[in-house]
């Protein structure tokens, strides 16, 4: 029966890990900044609006819950984004070192 | 005795510990993927939507008057209260719900702008923005929930 390679199903467990978070990482990153930047422009249009008081203060306050509402269900989505990725990350793991298991016992237990 | 031979007891606890969670039952940290749930918000942001097209095409007129529009903003309300019911129905879903809750608190805040008078039409580009990114958000959540089945 041939011994586990500690290192080397680390490294696999490890590169399997690595591939699912690194694949999701640019679409959270990518989305949370986009999203947030419009965000940030139409904050800055109310203080101008404000400003040059073509808004009054309690329709400013009213705007700026709305973007302040927007920025919180943009980074509930991102951290869900990021659930998803941690989640699919260790049923990757797992899966290699099922597979290991299986081939160490030469018995396909799963 | 082989003395070549590496311990491998703890690595094979922990990899059977792993290997014996039922293939089915795999981890899940979020709530699946909920149809209803994804129509109802596409629902509610084509009602969104209309409202701001009549909103643009009628400013500066009796069009724009709050009393016309109570009707829409009681069936957004209404969608919303019911996909709320719906995403509390699945466990694991407290992110869903509480996106759905800044989506109707985001709804009395412009409902409380229209009540003030009609919404100037320059105002109307970031309302829109804001109402368009939350829904877009909750949307771009549960299509995640679908876990790389095909669309």
């Amino acid at each position: 029966m041939p011994a586990i390679d500690v290192s080397a199903l680390g490294q696999e467990m490890l590169a399997a890990a690595k591939g699912v978070l690194k694949k999701r990482w640019p679409d959270i990153r990518d989305y949370a900044t986009q999203e947030i930047k419009k965000i940030a422009f139409d904050i800055a249009f109310i203080e101008a609006q404000l400003l040059r008081k073509k808004m009054t203060p309690e329709q400013a306050k009213l705007h700026l819950e709305i973007q302040k509402n927007a920025a919180r269900t943009v980074l509930l989505a991102s951290e869900g984004i990021g659930l998803l990725a941690a989640e699919e990350a260790i049923n990757a793991v797992a899966k290699v070192a099922g597979k290991a298991l299986n081939t160490a016992v030469g018995v396909a237990i799963l | 005795m082989n003395k070549t031979r590496r311990p491998v007891a703890p690595l094979l606890v922990l990899a059977l510990g792993l290997a014996l969670m039922p293939a089915a039952a795999c981890v899940h940290f979020i709530a699946d993927y909920d149809e209803q749930i994804d129509q109802g918000i596409n629902k509610v942001l084509k009602q969104f939507q209309t409202i701001f097209t009549r909103l643009d095409r009628t400013a500066g007129t009796d069009g724009a008057l709050y009393p016309g529009y109570v009707r829409d903003y009681d069936e957004i309300r209404t969608e919303l209260r019911v996909l709320r019911s719906r995403a509390a129905a699945h466990v694991k879903n407290d992110l869903t719900i509480q996106q759905i809750d800044l989506l109707l608190d985001s709804q009395d805040k412009m409902e409380a702008l229209h009540k003030l008078g009609p919404i100037p039409i320059e105002h109307l580009p970031p309302l829109r923005r804001g109402i368009e990114t939350s829904c877009t958000a909750i949307l771009k959540l549960e299509i995640a929930k679908k876990r790389g089945e095909p669309n």
